[in-house]
């Protein structure tokens, strides 16, 4: 009787702590989350913001019949610029995210041996991830400029190519370039929390198998691997997540090019641009709901996994 | 043939000088115990012998090959960590199994190699888990599995047994030696406990400092330690150290001993050593504290001789008595039955100054 006073009890002064976090959640993520939600399933302008009508799942996907018996589709579903930013950013962040981790562990593994300076080098290698986004996408936006960019200097100077390239208003290499200057940036966010997850492996298991005679390769395959693996994934996606969403990058670097815009991009360019606010929120309800689907498959499949490992 | 030859290792990390100058050799099948505070270099010297660190100066010798130039996969050992150091994603068979598979073992080999092993260890019912499903016992057997595998010419423990519960500690101490009388393989175990290194060991190096302090069999290390360090380090509780000074009466050389009330004389001519040079000097009188007792016989002719105990300490088979004795503390060792019998205040304590031993407490050397 008494301890279920005393449990009860608990359980208020939790929700009495909690109730601060909640509020905060309830205001800055679910209202704007569940306000662009509804804004998906009205007419809603941006000069008319609050006097959207609901029109269903309108924005998403409708039809009509015409008098001559030709049924037109409309919406996002059937939008193809959507689906040419979806295939860019699931593209994107595949490819990004791979070399990213595999980069990342790389680096990782050199920053984990002893040698001289390594103090120095760990937090040099971080520089890249602590510039603002915006700073290191202009900077390489001149960079790879096709006039005065130093990167076609250079590759112009040794011969690599004969004519200057423009990296960025290419359809061919914008995407490249995007990934190109993600890789930079991300890696060492990536290696960092690789390097956490090597960290913890207890050196006497080194130990144990130079005594056994393992090859170096196979003590990175059986032992090294398999205990980074929660931290990898925890990293992987964690960057996942943010590659999917990428907006910043790509706004700056790569301006309206068809070859990298992004879902981001595009339900932005939707909802302020092009004053279809209502077509916008739908795209951005989609990515939502892409995101969302995307990490429960995930943690579900690495479950399988790690309980796989523990048995 | 020679198990295990140290010659004159030394290991410098930076500047500093973690071993200096080791020498040691032990005959095949020999239980060689490294025992010594924690920092002493135990560990540095049992990673240079299985080739994990490099000796700065210094050869190695391993059933009479040197192989101070080869890794630590071609030195044939076989080694067990103080954490365990199991493969964490492997089970328990894989981790047995894995340096057979290295060496390329045939695959039915491994197999009976395993069962033997889990056999002798009692892990049968162990074998498809993985480590983190296992107590810290049953991983310490796991580890030693891991070893016995292999069937090495020299097994290196480092601390196997300080992460377990007392009790666990004991157990695993006699089935250590139990497995070393039945494999008679050279075994050269590290460890700080220094219980474990009497019960243990063929022979004890204590090492303080990088330095090995005395070598020699468990007996010759308790009766007749070289010096001050090594007669307090093996012992608990660990011998009495009182100052004194060696006087000479009526043609008997021995000490005063001053206690609360009484002050008596106490002949060392028992120890059967010729102190005339030590005569009028300051010294060490370093007696254990089972050689201040009632066991009447164990001690000769001796009289007893009444003390004021400050301190009784029941500890079950024994009672240990804190006396003082020219101003420092003394412990002494009775049986229960004595310690109850008598007054507190005169206790009666037999002096077996056979087994005393004197020290010069400028150098700590034994007289
Ligand atoms: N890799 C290393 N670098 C620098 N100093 C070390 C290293 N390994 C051990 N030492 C030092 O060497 C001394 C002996 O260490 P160790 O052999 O581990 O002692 P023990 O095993 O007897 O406790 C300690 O003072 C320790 O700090
Ligand atoms: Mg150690």
């Amino acid at each position: 009787m008494q301890q279920a006073e005393l449990q009860a009890q608990r359980i208020r002064a939790a929700m009495w702590f909690l109730l601060p976090m909640i509020a905060a959640l309830a205001f800055v993520a679910a209202y704007p989350l569940l306000r662009s939600i509804y804004f998906s399933f009205t007419d809603t302008t941006l000069t008319s913001l609050y006097t959207g009508q609901w029109v269903g799942f309108d924005n998403y996907l409708n039809w009509r019949t015409l008098p001559s018996g030709r049924t037109i589709y409309r919406g996002t579903l059937v939008d193809p610029a959507w689906w040419n930013a979806v295939w860019n950013t699931v593209r994107f962040a595949f490819v990004s995210v791979s070399i990213e981790a595999i980069l990342g562990l790389m680096v990782a593994l050199v920053l984990n041996a002893n040698f001289h300076g390594r103090g120095l080098v760990r937090a040099a290698i971080l520089i890249p991830w602590a510039i603002p986004t915006i700073v290191s996408a202009k900077m390489w936006a001149w960079m790879l400029n096709d006039q005065f960019g130093i990167v076609n200097d250079m590759l112009f100077n040794i011969g690599l190519i004969s004519e200057k390239i423009a990296w960025t208003a290419n359809v061919d290499t914008a995407m490249w370039a995007v990934l190109m200057v993600d890789i930079w940036k991300t890696t060492p966010f990536m290696a960092l929390l690789c390097l956490a997850g090597l960290q913890m492996i207890p050196r006497d298991v080194y130990e144990a198998s130079k005594i056994d005679g393992v090859h170096p390769i196979k003590v990175f395959f059986k032992i090294t691997l398999p205990l980074v693996k929660p931290a990898l994934m925890v990293a992987i996606i964690f960057r996942m997540l943010d590659a999917l969403r990428i907006f910043d990058l790509v706004y700056v670097l790569t301006p309206n090019s068809a070859a990298t815009k992004t879902m981001s991009v595009i339900s932005r360019e939707n909802l302020i641009e092009f004053d279809k606010f209502a077509y916008g929120s739908a795209q951005s309800t989609l990515l939502f709901l892409m995101i969302a689907l995307f990490v429960t498959l995930y943690i579900w499949l690495g479950k399988v996994d790690l309980s796989g490992d523990k048995q | 043939m020679n198990g295990l030859k140290i010659t004159n290792v030394s290991k410098t990390f930076g500047k500093t000088n973690v071993l200096k100058d080791i020498n040691v050799e032990i005959a095949d099948g020999k239980f060689l115990i490294l025992v010594g505070p924690s920092g002493c270099g135990k560990s540095t010297l049992l990673n240079i012998i299985a080739g994990l660190e490099t000796a700065t100066t210094g050869r190695i010798e391993i059933a009479g090959e040197d192989v101070i130039s080869r890794d630590p996969k071609d030195r044939n050992i076989a080694m067990v960590f103080q954490s365990y150091a199991l493969y964490p994603t492997m089970t328990v068979r894989g981790n047995i199994a894995f340096g057979l598979n290295i060496r390329k073992v045939p695959k039915a080999e491994q197999q009976q190699i395993v069962d033997r092993v889990a056999k002798m260890l009692r892990i049968e019912d162990l074998l498809d888990r993985k480590p983190a499903q296992l107590s810290g016992g049953q991983r310490q057997r796991v580890a030693m599995g891991r070893a016995l595998a292999r069937d090495p010419a020299i097994f290196l423990f480092d601390e196997p047994l300080s992460n377990l519960d007392a009790k666990l500690r004991v157990d695993m101490r006699t089935e250590i030696k139990e497995l070393h009388q039945r494999m008679k393989t050279t075994v050269v175990y590290v460890t700080h406990d220094q219980v474990e290194a009497m019960t243990l060991g063929d022979y004890i190096a204590v090492m303080k400092d990088g330095i090995i302090q005395q070598f020699g069999t468990p007996s010759e290390i308790y009766n007749h330690p070289n010096n001050m360090f090594v007669a307090g380090f093996m012992g608990s509780p660990s011998m009495n150290f009182i100052p004194c000074q060696l006087t000479e009466v009526g043609g008997e050389v021995g000490v005063y001993l001053q206690g609360h009330t009484t002050r008596f004389f106490v002949r060392l001519s028992q120890t059967g050593k010729d102190y005339s040079r030590w005569l009028g000097k300051n010294l060490m009188f370093g007696i254990r504290p089972e050689h201040i007792t009632d066991y009447a016989e164990q001690v000769g002719a001796q009289e007893a001789i009444p003390c004021k105990v400050d301190i009784l300490e029941p500890t079950g088979p024994d009672t240990l008595l804190f006396i003082t004795l020219n101003k420092v503390k003394v412990v002494c060792r009775v049986t229960p039955e004595t310690a109850l019998q008598h007054s507190i205040d005169k206790m009666p304590l037999y002096f077996n100054t056979a087994k005393a031993v004197l020290f010069d407490p400028a150098s700590g050397l034994a007289i």
